[in-house]
């Protein structure tokens, strides 16, 4: 079984996954932009490139710090 | 506000916290739909109920009005089950909204690490899947989470309803 990832390491790992996005995302906003130009597209990259920022600038700014759960569902993405 | 409910199927998927088990809950209790949700651990036997109850020889009392959800991370496997639940009839709408509270009620519900783990890895991959879930999802995507809160369950029902 695979060790569980210190919080502090998960942050990291998610930092650079994030900041490596953006450029992804990026990158095909300025591919879209001098090639076929389809402005719904250039949208959707614009709009996560803004979602992303504002992640990672959430991501940066907190410590993060195990705090107990509120006993609420846990909402998840589920794969089959 | 008294609406009447279509008798559909309807399938809803989208971004974590989003409101997608809430509105699958309350056409439960208050509409009287059959609320299948996907992300309970029995997926697979769901997704098998389903299509004995929508294609055997006998349907399902609740073969007219079932709601499904799911919040599922976007790879071709997964999309293939949307495609299936189409196939079946379903109705496909995408939950989305305001990220950063989004991610507040996460970290309220799970806490910051788990909220990193799972909230912040899901916002990646739906970023990078964005164009596939823009096409496939076209004029059925909905803003339910706001800065200033949910839409209310009655307001949804009236965009899918119509």
């Amino acid at each position: 079984m695979p060790k569980k990832k210190k919080p502090e390491q998960l942050k990291e790992e998610t930092i650079a996954r994030l900041k490596a996005s953006i450029a992804k995302q990026e990158a095909q906003r300025a591919k879209e932009a001098g090639g076929q130009n389809r402005p719904n597209i250039i949208a959707i990259h614009e709009k996560e490139i803004a979602r992303l920022s504002q992640l990672l600038k959430a991501c940066e700014s907190q410590l993060v710090i195990e705090r107990p759960k509120s006993g609420l569902p846990e909402p998840r993405s589920v794969d089959f | 506000m008294d609406l009447t409910v279509a008798d559909v199927k309807l399938f809803i998927n989208g971004a974590n916290c989003c409101g997608k088990t809430t509105f699958g809950n309350w056409l439960q209790d208050r509409h009287g739909y059959k609320h299948i949700d996907f992300e309970d651990g029995n997926g697979n036997a769901h997704r098998a109920n389903l299509r004995e109850g929508l294609t055997g020889a006998t349907p399902a009392p609740w073969a007219d009005k079932v709601v499904v959800t799911w919040a599922f991370p976007p790879n071709s496997h997964n999309f293939s089950i949307v495609g299936e639940l189409v196939s079946l009839g379903f109705a496909i709408w995408w939950f989305d909204g305001d990220l950063g509270r989004a991610r507040e009620l996460y970290i309220a519900r799970s806490g910051l690490p788990n909220t990193i783990r799972d909230f912040d890895a899901q916002t990646i991959r739906l970023a990078e899947a964005r164009e596939e879930i823009a096409r496939i999802y076209a004029g059925r995507m909905i803003t339910t989470l706001t800065s200033s809160g949910y839409l209310s369950c009655a307001e949804i029902l009236a965009i899918v309803s119509t």
